[in-house]
């Protein structure tokens, strides 16, 4: 019985794990250019309004599904995009964890787990690494755990592929590669727990302050 | 009894009379706001479009593209702003002659390594100005969404913070995905002169500007 009840939560679990789980997914994402049309350079806004609140999704890494059967390796089924036109949006542990208050600590630079290089986002990898089916985590309950390695090797070959030449742009554009690249690293991740949503915290109104070197401002 | 109801009629116009003007206090910093938002975004559609037509011009020679691309940088973004704000509190330690050549430099880094990403341009890019809002300092925050051409498939989401000079709105932070231009040139600058000193900052950048400008050279 105890065991039916586990299945059958696993399965579930499964199931709506491609679900859009949060309510800012409330903009869909720009729709693509018509295919055989010239596109005007430029377009009007829709709104001329201030967007304090507005919600933006952080494009990286985001799946289209817009078949709700068609989500079947990350979760059966994705009402919640189908039929709401919610978006799926990536969420980590180490987001979770920042939205909680830990901060990032020390910045680490480690050769293969590239991305997740401060202290919190390193500590949290395990449980992603674990949670997240793509990475080699709860299927390989059914199968050797070498496979798990297998496809987690591959897709980090493959992003790191993919960001090949956004990093030798990165190389030319720093004057201290390093430093640039812990910084967009903490800067980029405070907008991830952010949701990408500007609060009034954010931008920081002193970072536009000319700092004189006495300590006065203007 | 007359009286009464005129006394009661002339306090009523009272309050509605004092409730306009509350109301009208109340939505004169929103239309202000409004205002400088809606120049800033003028300002910025206009140098988006003046952009575009050089790019589009396809008669151009690449030299005379980059050089009309640069003089509408020159002219939209406050470059000695921008240089004081990446140097932060260690201004102090340059002296006047140091900070001229840091401008120099930094201006000529941003125009080689920027000006290169309008190398990848397709003319299949759709370039949405979305919004904008007022910063407490009175700077402005437009958000540019970016999609199809050379963009990535979800597009790109670039913030441009610009500031009022004189009646003139310049840009003053370029922030691709909530990435601060600003914050980041400002971390690499700090750890520079704190480990290495300023000339070695000033050094390092012109070295890196000879060698880009070296690279792009044609061959």
């Amino acid at each position: 019985m105890t065991r039916d009840a586990c299945a059958l939560a696993l399965l579930l679990c499964l199931g709506f794990a491609g679900c859009a789980t949060t309510p800012h997914d409330t903009v869909p994402s720009p729709a693509p250019p018509p295919e055989g049309q010239p596109l005007a350079p430029t377009a009007e806004p829709d709104q001329r309004q201030s967007y304090p609140k507005q919600p933006m999704i952080p494009s990286a890494q985001t799946t289209e599904v817009d078949d709700p059967w068609q989500g079947f390796n990350r979760g059966i089924f994705d009402p919640a995009h189908h039929y709401l036109g919610l978006k799926r949006r990536p969420e980590d542990f180490g987001q979770t964890l920042g939205v909680w208050g830990v901060g990032p600590g020390p910045y680490l630079s480690l050769p293969i787990i590239l991305p997740r290089t401060c202290l919190r986002d390193a500590l949290a990898y395990p449980v992603d690494w674990v949670l997240n089916e793509g990475d080699g985590g709860v299927w390989t309950i059914w199968a050797p755990w070498y496979a798990g390695i297998a496809v987690g090797s591959a897709k980090y070959t493959n992003r790191r592929a993919l960001i090949d030449a956004d990093l030798i742009a990165g190389r030319a554009a720093a004057v201290d590669w390093y430093i640039a690249a812990r910084d967009a690293y903490l800067q980029g991740r405070e907008r991830d727990i952010r949701n990408g949503v500007d609060t009034e915290e954010t931008p920081n109104d002193e970072l536009y302050q000319i700092d004189d070197g006495n300590g006065a401002s203007r | 009894m007359s009286s009464t109801r005129s006394t009661t009629a002339t306090a009523l116009r009272a309050s509605f009379a004092l409730a306009l003007a509350l109301a009208g206090l109340a939505a004169a910093p929103s239309a202000r706001a409004d205002g400088e938002v809606a120049a800033a975004r003028a300002t910025m559609q206009q140098t988006v479009d003046t952009t575009l037509a050089v790019l589009n011009d396809k008669s151009l020679a690449p030299d005379v593209r980059r050089s009309k691309l640069e003089s509408i940088a020159v002219d939209h973004f406050d470059f000695p702003l921008m240089a004081q704000l990446v140097l932060g509190k260690n201004r102090a330690a340059l002296s006047t002659e140091q900070q001229q050549q840091f401008l120099d430099e930094f201006k000529k880094h941003l125009s080689i390594t920027y000006g290169r990403t309008f190398n990848k341009y397709t003319g299949a890019e759709k370039i949405v100005l979305d919004g904008g809002r007022l910063e407490g300092n009175k700077d402005v925050t437009l958000r540019m969404n970016i999609s199809g051409g050379s963009a990535p498939p979800d597009g790109v989401r670039i913030d441009y913070r610009m500031r009022d000079d004189a009646g003139k709105w310049l840009v003053i932070d370029v922030i691709p995905e909530g990435v601060s231009l600003i914050q980041n040139f400002r971390s690499q600058v700090q750890e520079m002169v704190t480990q290495k000193g300023v000339a070695n900052l000033i050094q390092t950048l012109h070295d890196k500007n000879v060698s880009q400008a070296q690279a792009q050279a044609p061959s």
